[in-house]
């Protein structure tokens, strides 16, 4: 993407659609088709989280543009390409055991399929996966190492505007603002339960949220949101306990960057 | 009982003739009857006719190659009608299933939005009977392909309105038509031109605060080239001659700043 090499990748979903419509008319014998809607496409890859965490960059208004190659040259070696691709969503959810995973989905507001490449790509080999056992999950004033799983959703909505005389769009806005969702479960420790009557239109607002990983090496790889989160209310708590295991504590927050 | 796919409607003119893409179509006879009452008695007392016949008919379509429609209103512009009466070429014939008879345009709307398929709507007027009766379609329309009509894709906005970016298009012409008639006749010896206007609506990203004199010149030239895919001529529009009527800026939530100039223009 952008001629850098994306690193960790576990699937990739790839399309694009032609909206054509079945056009009738009075007195017609047979219809025909013709075109009606955006043309469109869409990109959607599954990768281990890396320390380039490559996909987070894409949630601001400038789109990218990408190859899937079957080998380091893509110019005779491509299997799909695509062009103004923009981030929609971006999620990263991780739980202990496992390497943590990024799911991006783009849309595709230019060219896509069989396209011709932009040149070679910048490979780049010093990268490594993220450890899910070093995980630290900090909101205002409350932090825990205590991470069962989290999950880390930023939603990034598109807006295409059109000419007339063309079929793809001369510009692309992102549509303001970025919402931001996380849901975390910790073993309970210091952690206190809001209360239901606390949930009025005055909700609880925190700031400095983060969340800090580690890869193999001990690099750091963060997704720290500092003062950038406007209004980052606890939507949700849920306390399960059972026999045999510690008291575990799933909650979830909603909030917007600025 | 007639279903959709038998009943046609079909255009017969000079500036060409065929099945036309209509997605509607309705046939509105009015006899312009009234009561009349006088003073002391409750019931009226006769029942007139307070005008003559008129017949008017409407559908929208999808404009294709060489569309003949828009050319017969074009033609109307000319002015043909104030020197050389009874014109050839229009009143011209439409047939709605099965149902027939000569028409005067009087009114076509066109409407142009990003990734659409362009579509018209027209109205036209008769003041003579009609004839035939709600019948089947005579041939069997099977077009291969939609690669003749017109779509926002090839709708190409040139000219000094270049500097500004449509977004989105509308057209509108309206014809008054009046009938002439003798004493003793229920049909009209001639039918003149009164009146035309047409409106043209761009939608354009920017918007100017006073309308300058270059800025209602730039307005005026603006042209809108309509093509096949196969970039075959459907129909041209033309602003020139036209003064801007009016300017409207919206601003709404998760959208442009959008400025609709509205143009018009007589004849």
């Amino acid at each position: 993407m952008n001629q850098t090499q994306v690193h960790g990748v576990q699937d990739i979903q790839a399309s694009y659609q032609m909206p054509v419509q079945h056009t009738k008319y009075l007195g017609m014998n047979s219809s025909f088709y013709t075109p009606e809607g955006p043309k469109a496409g869409s990109l959607s890859i599954t990768s281990l989280l890396t320390t380039t965490n490559d996909f987070l960059a894409y949630t601001g208004e400038a789109g990218v543009y990408g190859f899937v190659t079957k080998k380091a040259n893509p110019s005779s070696n491509i299997l799909f390409g695509f062009q103004s691709g923009y981030l929609t969503s971006y999620t990263c959810g991780a739980q202990i055991g496992e390497i943590p995973t990024v799911r991006a989905n783009f849309e595709v507001y230019n060219d896509a399929g069989s396209i011709a490449s932009a040149g070679s790509f910048n490979q780049s080999s010093a990268v490594s996966l993220v450890n899910s056992n070093t995980i630290d999950i900090g909101i205002g004033d409350f932090t825990t190492n205590r991470v069962n799983s989290f999950n880390l959703n930023i939603n990034a909505n598109r807006s295409p505007a059109y000419y007339l005389g063309s079929s793809t769009p001369f510009s692309v806005k992102t549509i303001y603002p970025l919402e931001v969702s996380c849901e975390f479960n910790i073993t309970q420790d210091s952690y206190s339960l809001q209360k239901l009557s606390d949930l009025s239109y005055n909700l609880k607002n925190v700031s400095n949220f983060y969340i800090n990983t580690k890869d193999f090496n001990g690099n750091s790889v963060n997704f720290n949101f500092g003062n950038s989160l406007c209004y980052f209310i606890d939507v949700s708590e849920d306390l399960s306990a059972s026999v045999n295991s510690p008291v575990g504590i799933t909650v979830r927050y909603r909030g917007y960057l600025k | 009982m007639k279903y959709f796919n038998e009943c046609e409607v079909v255009f017969n003119s000079r500036f060409g003739s065929g099945v036309v893409l209509a997605q509607n179509a309705s046939i509105g006879i009015s006899r312009n009857i009234d009561s009349t009452y006088v003073i002391g008695r409750q019931n009226s007392s006769q029942v007139l006719k307070t005008k003559a016949d008129e017949t008017n008919i409407s559908f929208t379509y999808f404009p294709n190659i060489s569309d003949p429609i828009y050319k017969c209103f074009d033609y109307a512009k000319t002015g043909v009608f104030t020197n050389s009466f009874p014109e050839s070429v229009i009143p011209v014939q439409v047939v709605i299933a099965g149902i027939t008879g000569s028409f005067y345009p009087s009114r076509f709307g066109l409407t142009i939005n990003p990734n659409s398929k362009v579509q018209a709507s027209v109205s036209f007027s008769s003041f003579s009977d009609l004839s035939g009766f709600l019948n089947s379609k005579s041939a069997i329309n099977n077009l291969n392909s939609g690669s003749g009509i017109a779509h926002s894709w090839n709708a190409k906005v040139s000219g000094t309105a270049t500097v500004y970016n449509v977004l989105d298009f509308s057209y509108d012409m309206s014809i008054n038509w009046n009938p002439i008639y003798s004493v003793g006749q229920q049909r009209p010896r001639q039918v003149d031109l009164s009146v035309g206007q047409e409106t043209f609506d761009f939608t354009v990203e920017d918007a100017n605060s006073n309308f300058s004199n270059a800025a209602l010149a730039t307005a005026e030239n603006a042209k809108i080239n309509i093509t096949t895919f196969g970039d075959q001529s459907i129909m041209i529009l033309n602003t020139s001659g036209s003064r801007i009527d009016s300017s409207d800026t919206s601003i709404n939530l998760d959208d442009f700043v959008k400025n609709k100039i509205s143009l018009k223009r007589s004849f």
